[in-house]
């Protein structure tokens, strides 16, 4: 499933982001790297999810938010 | 013993850091620029216990490995500071640890001698997170600290604790890199139990020069990082404990009205009329004690010359520097109070919230969501404008807004508008025209900044990303300084531009002077002298010869020499048609200047000349401005021409077109 799809309230862990180069390295910084758990706080906002990481809120636009693969 | 001990504060963005930089320097700042960039440099000074202190608050970084134009800066000043008699404090949002623990680790490997402070221990205490200092000394190597930044809890400690590291490293005891650092950064291991063997200070130092894991193991950007959270997870048990039981995070309270799904729009644009509402209400008391302080200055010294010993030296102190730099002086209330504004969005955390809510429409136009704030400011002026989209990190995003950000009908075009939409409208209509005018600006930016985005500006759209920080009441500290810095910049910037061109300007009206035998032709009448010198002059004849391309869009010599007034600063369009139609003193009395505009022109050719000077030619400060942060001429020509060949092919349809339906 994609971050996309996700249920506001639900926690995930990532399992891989289908993205490349100085897009991922920002993500990775950030603290969104493939195993880390996520909570979707709201998935509904004009297409922006917002999602806790550990312990920071990010905002993530949906063609990201597609780009984030999770485990179910 | 008095030393000077030079402080390096680092941290992530929002972590606190600049709150703690103005909790320790006060006033004593000074804001310059990294060399090559436009990213602030932010310096101060302070005393403490007989030592003077030296502080940079760099800009703040996620990572080294640089994804921004800030975050190059500090990554490049820090790696600049190995080896320099530099203390490192990262400073650290405690109830964002484990992320924030990256950028420590970074940090640790480059070696640096490095306090660790926990900021905002407040908060976290608050959500039961429990640190255990020493524990994290022995892990990073390097003295802990707690502080609340805010209420300036627990700094002094901290510049204490720099003394104290100042005094072991001329006594020779560097700060020894943890062996688990060590073999992490240099090999990419991190052993499958914790030992107290990882802690011991490892043989070899990490070399300067980052190589690291990416080689040895030929993992790429994110595969070192994933390895570095992965460390720091493990690790973390031993660093704090929760002492309230964790759970899903939820969304926060304001959040949840704030990025409502219907109501966060409406509510967003209902903050930002308010903004305006006091930015011009409040603001036009100020700038009333401004303009009349303008003019008292001006009769002071113009009475310096005694009757009939009028000289050049005192038409340029009087009308070119004191005029010129008063047309700047006066929207410094607006200014302020706009960016006071801005400033308490920031602080409070608001504004990346507001950047989400934009992002969707703003994306589409190949624009950021953050793009909308020096759009913003471009209502007030477009210098501040341009200068506030160094808070993009992409530079095709911060292009497209730069160039769009003149469109944003600022504050010096309003009293052209005073001038115009009366003198060609009914009382009713006013108002809806004036909205209409802001209204095709935007609706033009929209435009530019889409067809930039499919042509020259064109690339991958870039996802958006956002960290929103936690809500928090703003600190009048640093809302207040950042407003006063704001201002000053603009002052200083702004002023000094416009001080050169008001000369330039006061030049091209006044030379070459009207001979006196033709002057004596007028007899008595001064308003014809007026209008006679300036058609004499090096404006007139530039308005007249430039005419023939004003004919198109219904203009005439008159207003193609006001045009070029308004290129040194919009308003002073104006004041050259004051002079053109010999009205006198406009500044007393602009109704008799309506009338005349009403009597010489048709509403058909008032819409025109209001559409040029919204369209066209940015002001000249704003060219300069545009040149120094886009970082070349070109563009600042590019924007140039594109406005003003834009604005005459619009004025010249409406013209043409026009003509065919009122006569």
């Amino acid at each position: 499933m994609v971050l996309m799809n996700a249920q506001k309230g639900n926690s995930h862990r990532i399992v891989a982001i289908n993205a490349q180069g100085t897009l991922l390295g920002k993500l990775a910084s950030l603290g969104i790297v493939p195993g880390a758990k996520i909570d979707v706080l709201q998935n509904s906002l004009y297409g922006s999810a917002i999602v806790s990481c550990k312990g920071a809120q990010f905002a993530l636009g949906r063609g990201l938010a597609e780009l984030i693969q999770l485990d179910d | 013993m008095s030393t000077e001990i030079n402080i390096v504060l680092a941290g992530n963005p929002n972590c606190g850091k600049s709150t703690i930089f103005n909790q320790i320097t006060g006033a004593r700042q000074h804001i310059g620029n990294y060399p090559g960039v436009t990213v602030e440099k932010m310096e101060g000074a302070c005393s403490f216990q007989g030592h003077k202190f030296n502080v940079v608050d760099l800009p703040g970084a996620y990572s080294l490995d640089a994804h921004s134009e800030d975050e190059a800066a500090a990554a490049n000043y820090l790696r600049e500071s190995i080896g320099k008699d530099r203390i490192l404090i990262d400073v650290i949002d405690s109830v964002n640890f484990e992320r924030n623990l990256f950028l420590t680790l970074q940090l640790r490997e480059l070696g640096i001698p490095m306090i660790i402070l926990l900021n905002m221990t407040d908060l976290a205490h608050q959500r039961g997170f429990e640190f255990r200092k020493d524990e994290i000394s022995r892990w990073f190597g390097a003295p802990v600290l707690e502080c609340v930044g805010y209420t300036g809890q627990g700094l002094n400690e901290v510049l204490q604790a720099a003394i104290d590291l100042s005094h072991e490293i001329e006594a020779g005891n560097k700060q020894k890199c943890p062996n688990w650092v060590y073999e992490l950064s240099q090999n990419g291991t991190l052993p499958s139990s914790l030992s107290e063997e990882m802690l011991k200070e490892a043989n070899a130092e990490i070399p300067e020069e980052p190589k690291a894991a990416t080689d040895v193991q030929n993992l790429d950007e994110t595969q070192k990082a994933s390895l570095y959270y992965d460390a720091i997870s493990r690790i973390v048990p031993e660093l704090m404990t929760f002492t309230k039981g964790g759970g899903p995070a939820k969304e926060s309270l304001l959040d949840r009205v704030f990025l409502h799904r219907i109501w966060g729009l409406p509510l967003f644009f209902l903050m930002l009329y308010l903004i305006f509402q006091l930015t011009f209400t409040v603001g036009a008391y100020p700038m009333g004690w401004i303009e009349s302080g303008v003019e008292a200055l001006k009769d002071w010294i113009g009475g310096l010359w005694t009757d009939g010993s009028e000289s050049l030296v005192r038409s340029l102190i009087i009308d070119g520097i004191i005029g010129g730099v008063g047309n700047v002086v006066v929207f410094l209330p607006n200014i302020l109070l706009l960016f006071l504004a801005i400033s308490l969005l920031e602080d409070s955390g608001y504004m990346a919230r507001a950047a989400v809510l934009m992002d969707r429409f703003m994306s589409k136009i190949g624009l950021h969501g953050k793009s909308f704030i020096p759009m913003l400011v471009g209502f007030g002026c477009s210098i501040p404008g341009i200068m506030a989209t160094r808070t993009l990190e992409e530079r095709r995003e911060r292009l497209a807004t730069m160039f769009v950000v003149p469109l944003m009908s600022c504050g010096a075009r309003l009293p052209i508008y005073a001038l115009l939409i009366p003198a060609f409208f009914p009382v009713a209509w006013q108002g809806t025209v004036l909205f209409g005018v802001y209204m095709v600006g935007i609706l033009l930016a929209i435009i530019v900044a889409k067809v930039l985005s499919m042509t020259v500006l064109r690339g991958e759209p870039i996802p958006f990303v956002m960290e929103l920080p936690p809500y928090h009441t703003p600190t009048m500290q640093t809302v207040g300084l950042r407003t006063l810095q704001r201002g000053w910049l603009y002052l200083r910037k702004a002023g000094t531009i416009i001080l050169g061109i008001s000369v330039i300007l006061w030049a091209l009206t006044t030379f070459p002077r009207l001979p006196e035998d033709r002057a004596a032709q007028y007899g008595d009448d001064e308003g014809a002298v007026q209008e006679a010198t300036l058609e004499y002059s090096g404006a007139g004849r530039l308005g007249k010869a430039i005419e023939p391309v004003m004919k198109p869009m219904g203009m005439d010599w008159k207003l193609g020499t006001a045009f070029i007034g308004a290129f040194a600063a919009k308003e002073v369009f104006v004041a050259q048609m004051g002079i053109v139609y010999s009205a006198g003193d406009i500044e007393e009395d602009t109704s008799s200047l309506r009338d005349i505009m009403a009597k010489n022109y048709t509403p058909l050719q008032g819409v025109c000349i209001l559409l040029f000077a919204l369209i066209a030619t940015p002001c000249m400060a704003t060219f300069a401005v545009m040149a120094r942060e886009a970082g070349s001429w070109k563009w600042a020509f590019a924007q140039w021409f594109t406005l003003t060949a834009m604005a005459w092919v619009i004025c010249t349809i409406v013209y043409q077109v026009g003509i065919h339906f009122v006569s």
